[in-house]
Parts: structure tokens; C-alpha cells; sequence
């Protein structure tokens, strides 16, 4: 390295902000090195690397990372948060201007009671011995107090109350919660903040102990090296897997959804619970300008009473037998959905209507009433009375299968946060939070045991860093540009695990998969050089991710034969709630997958009490005749 | 035959160029069921079916506030900017360093969101959700929550230079809003209108172009103007500006 390069690249890895400890260089001036150079190793390395360290590494700066940064600061850990995206305007929650918010704070118990409900939610899938210190979690974090201290104003109704009173019950939900201001406040509290920067691995010590991360400055292309006692990973859903619709996939997650965690556990070998349950969303289909991503329509699904079929009835009213005096939730809906267009019943673009006549009424919800006005004035479009909306996926369910009450994984230091679950019912915020509050405050707990961090592998990092760059140098014959591929994988995704499913269909996908990687993976290339915001790099890094999920969801959804949640299969349309309350759990062992069903955790509330209220319809259920 | 849209993109990565340079791509008009074809569109036609070009986007619609740029010499949102067939120029939000293409780098304002500080300053901690007046709820906060913090104003602003030290001694119009946010909601107990007049409050002339952008809609003069007012009023006004190093 020239001298001033290597003085540039100090000023870049230079040291910021209240929460950083220690910055420094390493692997600058050598380029001969054996790539086999021991752990303690720096100068095995031969690209040069800011190294970056804190008590707490916190992966993904949405609600989930922004929660566990701010419990662990709060806890006075030092913590770094990483993102692949704009800071405060990335996955997920950088869509979310205006979250619906779900909490169990102002219940009189602690928590527990909450777990009952939630359960039934989610169609008796909870992991209970989470599920309840997740409840209690919730309880003891207050999301919504919290979400107005930090910057939002939840709506309030015409009367001037809030939407939900502040009234004791399991749930409660208001709306209008902004996750820019968490990540105002993780900033102001002075986490040391590495945004557009892509993870692309875990580090391990020689006990199997988290040791740090590696990453992509994606604004130069210069690798850092974050070493940290423990590591939450926050790093959100797959959901941008799903598909290509002309605009963007099949999803109003953000294109830095790409599954990257998810890609990193299996490949450390975790197994990994319900991968098959992947909710969807119906959102608004034209104008483009909101197509798929909830700009304006859309979240049809949790108001289900406007949902109408292509003849605008809706489609709740056409079950014969309704769940009478059982809840009847977001899960049931999408199933309702699936069956209506099993049956012909879509919308030209394979949807539903959505009755908007009275969207700008002051008693909707906020969500919906500025949709007619923003349309008009942004895109000139007036919004017809009935508006199609199309199935697109909006979040992962699955998660790490073993996962402790303090939300760490099986690899020790590394905990996880996601909404998870809670995205099976439309409570994906209440997931997001409290397994950020749990995982911050378990990462800093950890950390404040733990002398010192583990030293960095620099043989880990010379691995990892080797792969990600010659991605970018690769020059294969008949090279085919790596943001194809990409697309490639999205469309064979969506043929055969979006939201109606068959064996034959995943099949379909699985061979499809091992085409791509027999053939164009080895011939992905990417034509430009650059190292700076280089988007096809950034592509051909992710589509190793993209496959690894798709493969995990696929063997999932093979294994799961009935339909449940999200899962819908028309070779078994039924819900069956004596032989199916099970997890299904997939594993990568020696480079095979493992996958089996297990049964749930019913140590709190029983299988049997379950079955009695889980609505037990599923893509079988009679409808009534037109 | 199909109708086409020129699109003039100015290129610049740093890393690799000298200066920056337009380049032109011929893009099929392509329009969707409700016969609109957004920027965003475009811009992806050209990155997917063509060549590689530095944009930024997370949400399509309207919401992140990311892709916010100049088309045709105004800051908009792209997602949410309506093409026609025929000529456009898609350039780089000014008053920000070019990271690469139309991607710029927006931290001097959204440090000035991180200044404003929107976190709720009370002396006894929140225990319930208190009241707040509907009209001022739905008509003016619920709006300034809206912020998409996609800085467009601050490009339009011409108080703020490229260079210059108003930067320094005024926070722009969306960390003016940030305060303006805890100075009307009646939970915040600090006193958010002298923040305001600290934060450059009376270097706004309403001179109204900030408003002519704001995808949010949000009425930044109107407040503004209340309050220099209440600023006034109180005996806040600055009696000059002074230019500090
Ligand atoms: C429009 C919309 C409306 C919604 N409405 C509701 C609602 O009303 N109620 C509700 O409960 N839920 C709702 N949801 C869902 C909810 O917003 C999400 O479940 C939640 O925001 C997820 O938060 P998260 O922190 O787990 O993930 P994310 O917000 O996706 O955060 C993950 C972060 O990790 C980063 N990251 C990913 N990979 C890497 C990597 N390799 N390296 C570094 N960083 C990485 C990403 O950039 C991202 O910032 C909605 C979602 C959308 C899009
Ligand atoms: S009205 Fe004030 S803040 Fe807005 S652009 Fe003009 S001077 Fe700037
Ligand atoms: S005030 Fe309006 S223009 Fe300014 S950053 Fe916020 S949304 Fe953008
Ligand atoms: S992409 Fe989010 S506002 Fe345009």
C-alpha cells in the first residue's frame, strides 16, 4: 500500500463517536502473505481493513437492531450498529413511515397473560417458553410509550384519545409509530454508527464463540473488521427474494432484505424453525409509482372487512361455517385469500378489491385516509372506489430453531432479533421490538461478564474477504451480470414457493435452483470494477444468500404437508390440528440438508387446548357459492 | 412505434472520473394500467436492461424518502415523479458530495435532524398516551411525522449554500420542522421556540421554495412564519446575524 493511500485509509477508519473504543489498521503493507496465516495474524490479510471495536456489535440498524442498541447503550455498553443501507432508511423499517404499533404494556399482568393470545395467533406455532419471556419483554419495554419519547405522535382519533386508549388488555395497538426516530435516537445516544455497510460474516473463535463481523464499506469498497465481546444480529427478513412484478419483487420489504443472517446461521450450521411461513400483504397493484410498496393502499389484509373479490364481495362473508367465538386473524386471512383465488375468484391481476369509498373518513385508521389525497397530488391518479390490491410477501417467520430466553443463539455471544412470529399476524412490530430489547439486553449482560473480546481469526476474515472480492474480479466466458442472476433466482423463487404451494411447484423451484448454481452462478460476472456503490457487486455478494434462504424455505415447505399461516398448499389444503401442531426444523450438516418436523413447546399452554381454539380451516373450507 | 424517453443522466463516480458527465439512454415508454411511468421506472430500465447506474431507492412508493434527486432541475422523489415520453435529466440532489451517479451523501442535514433532538423533553416520564387535540394531531403533526427526510428542501434552500457558513448557523427547514414538531405538540416541556431561534430560525425569509418540494406536504413557511412570530412576540428576534468563524 502507497503511503498515501495508507494515510487516506486512515482518515477513513478513523475514530467516531462516544461508543467507539478502539479503531486501528491492520493488514496494511504486506501483499505476500500464504492466505493460511494463524489466527492472531493481521498481515495474513493482504487488503487493508479498518478494524473497529465495542462491547456490542449490533447487525441492522432497523427497529429490532435500533431497539437492542439502545437497551444495551442503556445498559452502558459500548455498541456499534452496521447497516447495509442508508442509516434510519433501510429494510423494512426505513419503509415503514407509520407502523401500526402492537404492545401489552399497559396490561395489569406482566406479560403472561399476553401469551395466550398470541399463541392462538399464530396458529399454536410460539416456541411458549420464548413466547412468554418475549411477552414479558414487551411488557417491561413499552414500545409505545417508547415510541412517543423518541420522536413519534401516535394517532389520535377524533375525540383526541389515542387509538388504543391506554387500556388494559393482552393487546393493544396504536398507529403512526416512524422507526427514523429510533434510529435518531440510537445516533444521538452515540452509537458508533457504519452505515452502507454490508455484513458479510460472522466471526468465530477457536471455541466457537462470536468474536466479531466482517464487512463491505459499500461508499469505497474497503473492508472493516468489527470485534465485539457479542453480536446482535437484526438484520431483518428475505422477503426481497419474492419474485419480479416489472417495478420491484413481490414485496414491500427493502432491497437490503436479501436474508443475509439468515444465509450466515445456516451456514454456521444452526437449524432453522418454520422458514416455510413467509405472510403476505395485498397491496395496491397501479398506479406503479406505489406498486408493492405500501405507499398508499395496501395493508388491505389487516382491515379484512374491505376485502373483496373480483365480484366485490367479500370474501369474509362467503365462509359457511364462520369461526364463530374463536379469533379470526391475520393467518385465517391469508388462507381466505388463497382459496378465493384457487377459485377463480381474483382480480385480473390475481387479486382482491379493496373498498376505498370512505378511506378519508376520520375513524380509518391513518394508514389509509391521506391514500386519495397523496395519489392526486404526487402522481396526478384518482383513486377509483374499489382498488385492486395483489398478494406480495412481506416478512419471514422463521428463525434460529434453539433460542434462549435472553435471544441468543446456539453459537454463544450471538444473539438474534426479528420480528419473526410476529409477522404471521400482522404483529410484526411487537416481535421486532421486544427481540431487540431482549437480544441488547442479553448481548450487554454477556458483555459486561466477559474480560475481553475474543481475538480477530484474520484467517476467517482472509477467507471471507478473498470470496467477496473475487466476485468482483471474476472474468467468466460468456459472463452473465450478476443483478441477472439475481432476478433469476427471485423469478424461480416465486414460481414455486410464493404464496400457493404444491411439491411438484417446489420441486420445480429446487431444480431450478440447481440449474443456477451449476450454471450461471459460476459464469456471474460483474462488468464494472468500481468499488464505490457498485450495486452489481453488491448483487453477486447477496445472491448467495438469496439461494441459501430459498433452498431453506424450500425444504421447510416440503416437509410441512398441510397447510398453516402462511403456508398454503393445494396437495394438502387442510389445517389439521391433531397431527400438525409441529415446527418443522432445516439444517445444512456437511453441506446436506436435514429437515424434520418436531412437535411445539406446549409447556405452558397444551396442544390439546390449543386445537379447541385455532380455527381449523384451511385452503379446503367451503365458500358459499357466488 | 413504441414511444421513447431520452434520459440524461449525469454520471460521476469519484473514484474513477475526473469531473462529471451527462449520458443519454433511450428508454421505452412503458406505461402501467393507469397509464403512468414514474422516474424510478426509468431509472431501473436503465440499470436493469442496460447498464449499471448509481441511483438509490428502498421503498418505490413515495415513503423512504430515498431516491430524491433533481428531474428535469427539480428535487423530487423519483417513485413518485410521473414521466412523459420525450427528454428528462436525472441529476445528483445538489448542495450534497456525490457518492456515485445520483447518489448523494445526505449527512450535513440529517445531522441537523440529530441536533434538533425530537426526543420528548418532559420532567415526569410518559405513563400514558395523553390527549392531543385532533386538528392539531391530523392536520399539522401527524404531517411533520410524515417527514421523509429526503432533503430535498434542503437542496432548494437558498439560504444554505454549497459552501458558506449558514450551514453552520441555521438547521435548515426539516430540522426547523423536527423542532417546530416538539414547539406545537403539547407534550414537550422544553423550549423548543428558543431552540428554533438558536437554530437560525430568523435567517428564513419565507421565501416559499422549500415548500414547493416537500413530498410531505408539509406547510414549512406557515409554520415558519408562527413561529417568528411567537418568536417575536416573546422578544426572541435576533437583532442582526452575525457572521462567526
Ligand atoms: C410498508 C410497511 C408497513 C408495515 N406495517 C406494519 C405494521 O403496521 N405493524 C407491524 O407490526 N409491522 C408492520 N410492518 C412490518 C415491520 O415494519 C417489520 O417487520 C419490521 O420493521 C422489521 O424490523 P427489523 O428490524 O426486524 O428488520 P429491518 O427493518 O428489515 O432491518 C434490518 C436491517 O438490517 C440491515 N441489513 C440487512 N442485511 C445486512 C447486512 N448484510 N449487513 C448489514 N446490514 C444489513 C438492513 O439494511 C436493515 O436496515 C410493515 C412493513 C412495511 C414495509
Ligand atoms: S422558506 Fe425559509 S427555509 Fe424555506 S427555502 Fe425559503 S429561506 Fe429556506
Ligand atoms: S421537510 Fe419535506 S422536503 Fe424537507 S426533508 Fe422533510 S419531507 Fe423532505
Ligand atoms: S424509493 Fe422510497 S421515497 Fe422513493
Amino acid at each position: 500500500m502507497s503511503e498515501v493511500s495508507r494515510r487516506d485509509f486512515l482518515k477513513s477508519a478513523g475514530l467516531v463517536g462516544v461508543g467507539a473504543a478502539v479503531a486501528g489498521l491492520a493488514g496494511c503493507g504486506s501483499n505476500t502473505t500464504s492466505s493460511n496465516g494463524s489466527s492472531e495474524d493481521a498481515s495474513a490479510v493482504p487488503y487493508p481493513v479498518g478494524v473497529h471495536e465495542a462491547d456490542v456489535l449490533v447487525i441492522g440498524g432497523g427497529i429490532a437492531g435500533c431497539t437492542a442498541a439502545r437497551r444495551a447503550m442503556a445498559k452502558g455498553a459500548s455498541v456499534i450498529v452496521v447497516d447495509k443501507g442508508l442509516w434510519g432508511h433501510s429494510g423494512t423499517s426505513g419503509i415503514n413511515w407509520g407502523h401500526d404499533t402492537e404492545t401489552n404494556e399497559w396490561s395489569d399482568d406482566d406479560g403472561s397473560g399476553t401469551i395466550a393470545f398470541w399463541c392462538m395467533c399464530h396458529d399454536g406455532m410460539p416456541d411458549q417458553t420464548f413466547a412468554l419471556a418475549l411477552c414479558q419483554a414487551v411488557h417491561k419495554a413499552r414500545p409505545d410509550a417508547t415510541t412517543e419519547q423518541v420522536g413519534s405522535i401516535l394517532e389520535r382519533t377524533p375525540d383526541n384519545h389515542p387509538a388504543s386508549l391506554n387500556a388494559v388488555a393482552p393487546f393493544n395497538g396504536d398507529h403512526g409509530c416512524f422507526p427514523r426516530y429510533f434510529a435518531q435516537s440510537v445516533k444521538r445516544l452515540g452509537a458508533e454508527i457504519h452505515d452502507r455497510t454490508n455484513i458479510l460474516d460472522v466471526l468465530l473463535d477457536e471455541g466457537g464463540n462470536v468474536a466479531g463481523a466482517v464487512g463491505l464499506n459499500l461508499k469505497t469498497g474497503e473492508a472493516s473488521v468489527f470485534r465485539a465481546k457479542t453480536v446482535v444480529m437484526a438484520m431483518g427478513s428475505f422477503a426481497w427474494i419474492s419474485g419480479w412484478n416489472g417495478m420491484s419483487p413481490y414485496t414491500i420489504a427493502g432491497p437490503e432484505n436479501t436474508g443475509d443472517g439468515h444465509r450466515i446461521l445456516i451456514q454456521k450450521g444452526l437449524a432453522m424453525r418454520d422458514m416455510e411461513q413467509e405472510p403476505f400483504d395485498n397491496v395496491q397493484w397501479t398506479p406503479i409509482g406505489i406498486r408493492q410498496g405500501m405507499g398508499s393502499t395496501g395493508g388491505a389484509i389487516t382491515n379484512h372487512t374491505l376485502l373483496l373479490n373480483k365480484n366485490k364481495e367479500r370474501i369474509t362473508t362467503r365462509i359457511d361455517t364462520p369461526p364463530e367465538g374463536r379469533y379470526y386473524g391475520n393467518a385465517e386471512l391469508m388462507r381466505l385469500c388463497v382459496k378465493t383465488i384457487l377459485d377463480g375468484d381474483a382480480t385480473e391481476n390475481g387479486g382482491f378489491y379493496v373498498d376505498a369509498r370512505n378511506f378519508a373518513d376520520p375513524t380509518n385508521n391513518r394508514y389509509y385516509r391521506r391514500c386519495g389525497e397523496n395519489q392526486m397530488r404526487a402522481l396526478g391518479y384518482e383513486m377509483p372506489d374499489y382498488v385492486e390490491v395483489v398478494p406480495e410477501q412481506w416478512e419471514t417467520a422463521g428463525r434460529p430453531f434453539n433460542y434462549s430466553t435472553t435471544a441468543e443463539t446456539e453459537i454463544p455471544g450471538l444473539f438474534y432479533a426479528a420480528s419473526g412470529q410476529g409477522s404471521w399476524f400482522g404483529m410484526a412490530f411487537f416481535g421486532a421490538y421486544g427481540t431487540g430489547f431482549m437480544a441488547g439486553e442479553g448481548a450487554a449482560d454477556k458483555a459486561a461478564e466477559l474480560s475481553a473480546a475474543s481475538a480477530i481469526p484474520w484467517d476467517q476474515v482472509n477467507g471471507i474477504l478473498g470470496d467477496a472480492y473475487s466476485l468482483l474480479d471474476a472474468e467468466p466466458e460468456n459472463g452473465i451480470r450478476s443483478t441477472i442472476v439475481f432476478r433469476k433466482i427471485q423469478e424461480a423463487y416465486w414460481s414455486g414457493l410464493g404464496p400457493i404451494r404444491n411439491e411438484e411447484g417446489i420441486n420445480a423451484t429446487l431444480a431450478e435452483l440447481d440449474r443456477i448454481e451449476s450454471e450461471d452462478i459460476p459464469k456471474m460476472f460483474v462488468p464494472s470494477k468500481s468499488k464505490q456503490m457498485n450495486s452489481d457487486w453488491l448483487r453477486a455478494i447477496e445472491a448467495k444468500s438469496l439461494i441459501t434462504c430459498a433452498r431453506g424455505v424450500a425444504q421447510a415447505a416440503l416437509i410441512r404437508k398441510e397447510t398453516r399461516g402462511a403456508h398454503c398448499r393445494t396437495d394438502y389444503p387442510a389445517l389439521d390440528n391433531v397431527n400438525w401442531l409441529k415446527n418443522t426444523k432445516v439444517q445444512l450438516v456437511d453441506n446436506a440438508w436435514v429437515s424434520e418436523v418436531v412437535d411445539i413447546d406446549d409447556s405452558i399452554i397444551s396442544k390439546e387446548i390449543l386445537a379447541t381454539i385455532i380455527p381449523d380451516f384451511g385452503i379446503d373450507i367451503t365458500v358459499k357459492p357466488n | 412505434m413504441a414511444e421513447i424517453i431520452t434520459a440524461k443522466v449525469l454520471r460521476y463516480d469519484p473514484s474513477t472520473d475526473d469531473a462529471p458527465w451527462f449520458q443519454d439512454f433511450q428508454v421505452e415508454w412503458v406505461e402501467d394500467p393507469s397509464g403512468i411511468m414514474t422516474a424510478l421506472q426509468v431509472l431501473h430500465a436503465i440499470n436493469y436492461d442496460q447498464e449499471q447506474i448509481g441511483y438509490d431507492y428502498c421503498c418505490r412508493s413515495g415513503l423512504c424518502g430515498r431516491c430524491s434527486m433533481l428531474i428535469d432541475g427539480k428535487a423530487a422523489l423519483a417513485c413518485w415523479t410521473p414521466m412523459t415520453p420525450g427528454d428528462h435529466t436525472f441529476e445528483p440532489l445538489p448542495k450534497f458530495p456525490v457518492v456515485k451517479d445520483l447518489i448523494v451523501d445526505r449527512s450535513r442535514a440529517y445531522e441537523r435532524f440529530i441536533e434538533a433532538n425530537t426526543s420528548i423533553q418532559t420532567v415526569n416520564p410518559i405513563v400514558n398516551l395523553p390527549d392531543i387535540d385532533y386538528n392539531l394531531y391530523w392536520n399539522t403533526l401527524e404531517r411533520l411525522n410524515m417527514c421523509r427526510e429526503c432533503m430535498c428542501c434542503y437542496s432548494v434552500c437558498p439560504k444554505l449554500q454549497d459552501k458558506g457558513s449558514n450551514w453552520k448557523d441555521f438547521s435548515g427547514p426539516g430540522a426547523l420542522m423536527a423542532i417546530a414538531q416538539r414547539y406545537l405538540d403539547t407534550e414537550d416541556e422544553a423550549d423548543r421556540l428558543a431552540q428554533a431561534v438558536y437554530s437560525g430560525l430568523f435567517i428564513c425569509d419565507q421565501c416559499g421554495e422549500c415548500n414547493k418540494v416537500c413530498p410531505s406536504y408539509i406547510a414549512i413557511v406557515d409554520i415558519i412564519a408562527q413561529m417568528q412570530e411567537d418568536a417575536t412576540t416573546r422578544g426572541l428576534q435576533p437583532s442582526g446575524t452575525a457572521e462567526f468563524m
